[in-house]
């Protein structure tokens, strides 16, 4: 299944990596939910799980939130904290939660539970996504539970017939094939878009995304966390 | 996020860092100015020294998964940067260089304490020359020359340079670093900071009143 699989090519206009782990993707997900209505698009959404402490170093905090262990440097504690702080400032603006975590999660099978729900359909798909993201990130769900997932699966419509030997089987291989062909891609982090075959890292990117989606009208746009109001296709 | 008292460090006037060194700085410059201009605001500006970007090792045999993400990353904003440059009409030189900006950002406290209203100009040059590779930023001769060609005294420049100012520029910088200054641009606006350019909508919302819908 992996032989037609290209990291930078798809049969929909724009693809979409995203991680369950990544506050920076959850965030990035109802903006690109307005793209696909906003542009009468389909996003081809996939799942890129991050291998974080092999770039970001690796911490577990304990019960009271303090570092219980932790490998990381000063300089990578002060991105991780800037960063964590900075999605939950956006987030907080558009009433997402965004609580802070205690370890670093597998989010592997939660990725797996994604390709079953996008094999099902563009509304089971957006369903599952939603149901993973929102609890999991009130810290609400273990997205490193089987049973779990089944559970989201099926309360987003998805038929589970034949799941439990998917998620364990050719789900798990095709997942772990696919990690390591985007990573050799060099597509590195989430959430990434990729249009026309060009790579664009952080939603930062949108309006160069929503630019080249519209037809490259007007001058080219700088990044921005740009608020897009109905009707705006910068 | 800092163990610096933040009242001390920031003002209350939102504020821009930037390092001549760094070119996500450069491309921040534009933007920038395009806001105070629309805003009729005056950003107050700081020069603080961050660490140069790293250059993307070659690839490596046996290099081990962490390796490879950092030189990928690094590849990647190396392409980002230089597409964006691209909408600005800049060339971008070699990024990875590491000249010592001391006497650039004291040339800034120094047309910044005395005359205000070149420091736009200021900036806008040293950052141009640089990255056109035609000035030296750690040249001070050089340096007091471009402060001369906006018309602001220089007189004093240069012991200025080796003393008060570089003491005033090195006590700033590291009360920065402390209150969490580390990447630049660095905009704060309500003793919050924000790296990066991108948040720019973000500052704009927050200096008008956080009125219509929040940025994403």
């Amino acid at each position: 299944m992996t032989d037609s699989f290209d990291p930078f090519r798809s049969d929909k206009p724009l693809i979409l990596y995203i991680d369950f782990k990544s506050p920076y993707a959850y965030i990035a997900k109802d903006p690109a939910y307005a793209i696909e209505d906003q542009f009468g698009i389909e996003i081809d959404w996939r799942p890129l799980t991050l291998d974080i402490p092999s770039y970001l170093g690796s911490a577990r905090l304990d019960a009271q939130g303090k570092v219980a262990e932790s490998n990381r440097t000063p300089q990578q504690w002060s991105g991780v904290k800037y960063a964590y702080r900075d999605a939950r400032r956006y987030a907080s603006l558009h009433n997402l939660t965004l609580r802070g975590t205690t370890k670093i999660w597998d989010s592997s099978l939660a990725g797996i539970g994604m390709e079953w729900a996008k094999a099902q359909g563009r509304a089971i798909l957006r369903s599952y996504i939603d149901r993973v993201y929102e609890p999991f990130w009130k810290r609400e769900l273990d997205i490193e539970d089987s049973r779990v997932i089944e559970s989201v699966l099926a309360a987003s419509g998805a038929d589970l017939s034949g799941f439990a030997d998917y998620r364990n089987g050719d789900g798990r291989a095709r997942h772990e094939a696919r990690q390591q062909q985007i990573f050799d891609a060099g597509i590195f982090g989430v959430p990434s878009f990729i249009i026309d075959g060009e790579l664009f890292f952080g939603r930062e990117h949108l309006p160069r995304v929503r630019w080249l989606l519209g037809g490259k009208r007007g001058p080219a746009p700088d990044i921005a966390y740009q608020h897009f109001g109905a009707g705006s296709a910068r | 996020m800092s163990k610096a008292p933040l009242t001390e460090v920031f003002g209350d006037v939102p504020a821009v860092y930037i390092d001549f060194k760094n070119p996500k700085a450069y491309l921040a410059l534009r933007p920038t100015f395009a806001l105070e201009d629309e805003l009729d605001i005056a950003f107050d500006w700081w020069p603080v020294p961050v660490s140069a970007m790293s250059r993307p090792q070659p690839e490596q045999p046996n290099e081990d998964r962490g390796t490879r993400h950092r030189r990928i990353r690094a590849g990647y904003y190396e392409r980002d940067l230089h597409r964006y440059a691209s909408v600005y009409g800049i060339e971008l030189a070699d990024l990875y260089r590491n000249p010592d900006v001391a006497v650039a950002s004291i040339g800034m406290l120094w047309v910044k304490e005395r005359a205000r209203e070149s420091l736009r100009e200021y900036v806008d040059a040293v950052f141009g020359r640089f990255w056109q590779q035609r000035l030296a930023l750690d040249d001070a001769g050089a340096i007091e020359a471009l402060i001369g060609e906006f018309g602001v005294d220089t007189a004093g420049f240069q012991s200025y340079a080796s003393g008060e100012g570089r003491a005033s520029f090195e006590r700033t910088a590291a009360a920065l670093r402390e209150a969490g200054i580390f990447d630049v641009p660095a905009y704060v606006v309500e003793r919050e900071i924000f790296f990066g350019r991108a948040h720019l909508p973000m500052v704009r919302w927050l200096l008008t009143g956080k009125a219509g819908e929040p940025p994403i």
